[in-house]
């Protein structure tokens, strides 16, 4: 600390300290524990609303009793003294029955609203999400189908990123990198809206196919077949973040020492096991962050599903946002974020574990 | 390399000379045919989107082509969610800048003079946001805030975006801070420079080209959120909001529209980037080209050492 203070003097060292410490505090640590803190209570609405039927009820009751008050005292006026005796203890059991109510309301009516607010710590959020059969599929889904579009972008990327690196000539590999640095850096949203234009009823895909007569454009309307739902969700997760598994891959394989691969050739090994051999191991830090920043764009993408699923499919992501924003249930939407969460977290240490990475070099 | 092919085992020579053109062929022509796959995969539907964006047919497709227009441009730049959701997206893109460079270097300086223990610790604790979902951040930075008190917004995004984006920003500096001569800093503290001095006149300077980047950096991916922002934003509109909604409903290519001009943005970006890779880069080799001359003068007419002054 006083090597620190000397190193920088004390208004730098104040500085580093107080931005750390925000950005530590008030970004990453409270937020997160807030998530966690909020998936540990509910407000039970059933009881709120129990409540609330139970005044209307007392409310109807009332003025019942009012009614009849005013009518018993209309009587007794007009009655005979034989029939008044009678009249009038009626009177006083309605007066008390009134009294009872008015009295009882005022703390009913305190509980109603401060049952609104009030946080009944339990496990509820996650037994939710457990018992709801609907939403385990989802979340099921979620994991096969960010597994799945995770391995078929490193099948697809791995040979092109070992060409740019190792194969291609440096001016050719130049001139390619920019083809994949311009699509890298279109938005997201837009290159997900490209897909929706083709795979959608009347999107490209379709025509193509009417023009070999396999689908009949005409006849089938509304609406013409499409092919969105779970399999166009997937194959616009490979092309939105496809891009993501490529760039790590090059840039661990760009440091390869091209003479290993040459001393293997020259040595008779056949390809595959060159690459089973020198490049993959070599290869392996720029694997697991291509495939971990992969997983979690996809286990975690929006905007795929919501314009590729064509209103067939449903994915985790657009549940936490009707829970966070439309149904406005925050203790299920922070469960089902941490739950995602979790995810990540389990799917970053198995990557860690099979390619022997550590974090110091994912981030890189 | 002539030496090695020599010692390679004779089987192995006979079978490379009979069958190796012809597999060597083979691999160059599955080598192009997936180079051209690849990049039609990555392009096509971009070159849909663009084509679509000038047909006039009101649905975002470039097929029945109804003529040649511009309209949708036109309407494009008369909504006034537009502007309103850009003025919003440049406003959180300043600030996140701002907020990411001073706590990315923050960052950087801590965790470059921790040690061991401490600082694993704390790398893995700041670069964790650049792992998690943008969903999550979202999510976590709008409970924080209501609870006390304060709705999802500008501010909230801004916090949300910086969460992460500083991470990116402290990457940078970190890297940058690896190539750094700690001596230099020890030379001035011990010629009597005071700690500010040192920081002004030669930390700040060697940072100074990694503030730009990382500034870039931080801008672009602000801007281009959209995971994060989705949440935390209420009901104000960013850029990315603007082009989710239209998205979500898939009405009129004023879409595409918007789409051409920011691939077109891209690409004057991308090549700009290029150009200075590569000035850069004969810069540099100018410089060691120099470096060589000057160091065969001096090793050439070492008895001298007028001529290597010239």
């Amino acid at each position: 600390m006083t090597e620190f203070v000397r190193r920088y003097g004390a208004v730098m060292t104040g500085y580093i300290l107080l931005a750390c410490g925000l950005w530590i505090f008030v970004m990453i640590v409270i937020p997160q524990g807030m998530v966690t803190y909020y998936t540990s209570w509910y407000i039970d609405r059933n009881y709120t609303g129990k409540l609330t039927r139970q005044i209307d009820e007392m409310y109807a009751e009332l003025d019942k009793v009012d009614a009849a008050i005013a009518k018993l005292e209309r009587e007794i006026a007009a009655a005979g003294a034989s029939a008044k005796a009678e009249l009038k203890r009626k009177l006083s059991e309605a007066t008390r029955r009134q009294k009872e109510i008015e009295e009882a309301l005022p703390p009913l009516e305190a509980e109603w609203s401060a049952s609104r607010t009030r946080r009944t710590y339990s496990w509820r959020n996650y037994e939710y999400l457990i018992t709801n059969a609907d939403h385990r599929a989802v979340f099921l889904k979620t994991i096969w189908a960010s597994v799945l579009v995770t391995g078929l972008a490193l099948i697809f990327c791995y040979p092109i990123a070992y060409y740019l690196a190792k194969v291609a000539a440096a001016e050719k590999a130049a001139i390619l990198m920019l083809g994949l640095i311009i699509p890298y850096w279109v938005n997201e949203l837009l290159r997900v809206f490209a897909w929706q234009m083709i795979l959608s009823g009347r999107g490209v895909l379709n025509l193509v196919l009417s023009l070999f007569g396999l689908v009949d454009l005409d006849s089938i309307d509304p609406p013409p077949p499409n092919y969105l739902g779970d399999t166009g969700v997937m194959l616009g997760m490979i092309y939105a973040y496809i891009l993501f598994m490529v760039f790590p891959l090059y840039n661990v394989m760009e440091t390869l020492d091209k003479n290993q691969i040459e001393a293997a050739r020259d040595l008779g090994a056949p390809w595959i096991e060159i690459h089973r051999h020198v490049v993959i191991p070599h290869a392996k830090p720029g694997i697991a962050v291509g495939c971990i920043m992969t997983f979690m764009l996809a286990a975690g993408s929006y905007a795929v599903p919501m314009a590729l699923s064509g209103g067939r499919s449903q994915w985790f992501t657009q549940i936490i946002y009707t829970w966070t924003n439309d149904t406005l249930d925050l203790n299920l939407g922070a469960t089902y974020a941490l739950v995602l969460l979790v995810l990540c977290i389990v799917f970053i240490l198995i990557m860690m574990r099979l390619t022997g990475v550590s974090l110091r070099d994912i981030a890189k | 390399m002539s030496e090695a092919v020599q010692a390679r085992p004779p089987k192995a020579v006979a079978a490379a000379r009979t069958s190796g053109l012809t597999s060597a062929q083979i691999l160059s022509i599955a080598t192009a045919a997936y180079l051209i796959f690849f990049f039609a995969y990555m392009f096509l539907p971009l070159g849909i989107m663009v084509a679509a964006a000038f047909n006039a047919n009101p649905n975002p497709s470039i097929a029945p082509w109804k003529g040649f227009t511009l309209q949708w441009f036109v309407r494009l730049v008369e909504k006034d969610e537009l502007w309103e959701a850009l003025t919003n997206s440049l406003i959180i893109g300043a600030a996140v800048v701002v907020l990411s460079v001073l706590l990315g270097l923050a960052g950087a300086l801590l965790l470059t003079n921790l040690h061991a223990r401490a600082k694993s610790f704390f790398y893995a604790l700041m670069v964790s946001p650049v792992l998690t979902p943008g969903v999550i951040l979202g999510v976590s930075a709008i409970l924080m805030w209501q609870e006390i008190g304060i709705e999802g917004g500008l501010f909230v995004t801004i916090v949300a975006q910086t969460t992460f984006i500083a991470a990116y920003a402290m990457l940078l500096f970190m890297a940058r801070l690896q190539r750094f001569d700690a001596t230099l800093e020890e030379a001035a503290l011990d010629l009597g420079a005071t700690p500010r001095q040192v920081f002004w006149f030669i930390t700040l300077p060697f940072l100074r080209p990694t503030i730009l980047t990382a500034a870039v950096l931080a801008f672009l991916q602000s801007f281009e959120n959209y995971n994060t922002t989705l949440f935390s934003i209420g009901r104000e509109m960013t850029l990315t909001i603007f082009i989710g909604s239209a998205v979500k409903q898939g009405q009129e290519p004023t879409i595409n529209a918007l789409a051409v001009v920011f691939i077109s943005l891209t690409i004057v970006m991308a090549i700009a980037y290029e150009i200075k890779r590569r000035t850069e880069r004969t810069h540099m080799e100018a410089q060691r080209e120099a470096a060589k001359r000057i160091d065969r003068t001096i090793a050439g007419g070492g008895a001298d050492p007028a001529t290597a002054e010239t």
